[in-house]
């Protein structure tokens, strides 16, 4: 009887909290350091200054850093699709906790269902730092 | 003994709903691996790699290449909307999965479009090796955000 009140309780909540989309990274870095590592070496850095392209930047020169992976996925099934935005977002986010300065050769997977969610999206990007 | 079947009747619905589970995300589309790290490769290596793409592409100057990544990224603008017009679809479909395997069989898994995009992007791949190895850094590469 109890559990027939509160799933409805908590979709509602769910639904109304602002809480839209959850999501997950891997990093894939070079030299075999762990994201903790490298972030501790980092500069500190905003992810609104990470560049991200899903080229390559043949004008500046660079060293790579790492390969990122991401995967944003929506709440419940009445939220809504997570977008490319959403998954450029988190690849700043990353890309910034190690010190790049971009994100390149960025590619999408497409918008499905998956275990964990109604709706989920994954892109993956090549971190990098330019050479001064 | 009804305990036993209450048990066989719970597990078996546990199979069915990992089953069903599995059959929905088979539908999913990761996005493509990316290409190996070329930043550390010489000139060589990277010319010997650029011999093994189509040799139309090997001969297209810089200008055509990058006109072959613009038409190719409206390609896939085309191709995703037709993959998003299923969503809702899909998604009702999903649901109602949940409780009969039936409707399942109305998701549309837009197999074509999907294998399609990772054809574009392969492709795509290429094209940046070919620019990267004919030096078209001159040209301006399009960022696709900078927020």
């Amino acid at each position: 009887m109890g559990y027939k009140i509160y799933v409805p309780v908590l979709l509602a909540a769910l639904f109304v909290s602002g809480c839209q989309t959850w999501s997950s990274a891997n990093m894939d870095l070079k030299d075999g350091q762990t994201k903790a590592e490298a972030a501790e070496e980092a500069p500190k850095k905003s992810p609104k200054d990470v560049i991200v392209s899903t080229n390559d930047i043949t004008n500046r020169p660079y060293t790579v850093l790492g390969d990122i992976d991401v995967t944003v996925n929506k709440t419940t099934i009445f939220h809504a699709d997570p977008t490319k935005e959403a998954v450029n977002k988190k690849l700043q986010e990353e890309a910034a906790s190690i010190g790049a300065d971009a994100v390149i050769l960025v590619r999408y997977g497409s918008v499905s269902v998956s275990i964990v969610s109604w709706g989920s999206l994954d892109g993956k990007g090549r971190a990098i730092v330019f050479k001064k | 003994m009804e305990k036993g079947v209450r048990l066989f009747l719970k597990s078996k619905l546990r199979v069915f709903l990992f089953l069903a589970a599995g059959l929905v995300s088979a539908c999913a589309r990761s996005s493509p691996e990316l290409p190996p790290d070329l930043s550390d490769v010489t000139d060589a290596d990277k010319a010997a790699l650029v011999s093994q793409i189509s040799p139309k592409i090997q001969n297209m100057d810089c200008s055509q290449i990058f006109k072959k990544m613009r038409d190719m990224a409206e390609q896939d603008k085309k191709l995703e909307r037709a993959i998003h017009a299923n969503r809702k679809n899909n998604q009702v479909a999903g649901y109602f999965g949940g409780l009969f395997i039936l409707p399942l069989i109305a998701v549309e898994t837009n197999d074509a479009e999907k294998n399609k995009l990772d054809l574009n992007q392969k492709r795509r791949d290429e094209l940046i090796l070919a620019y990267q190895h004919k030096k078209c850094g001159g040209q301006k590469v399009q960022f696709q955000t900078k927020q």
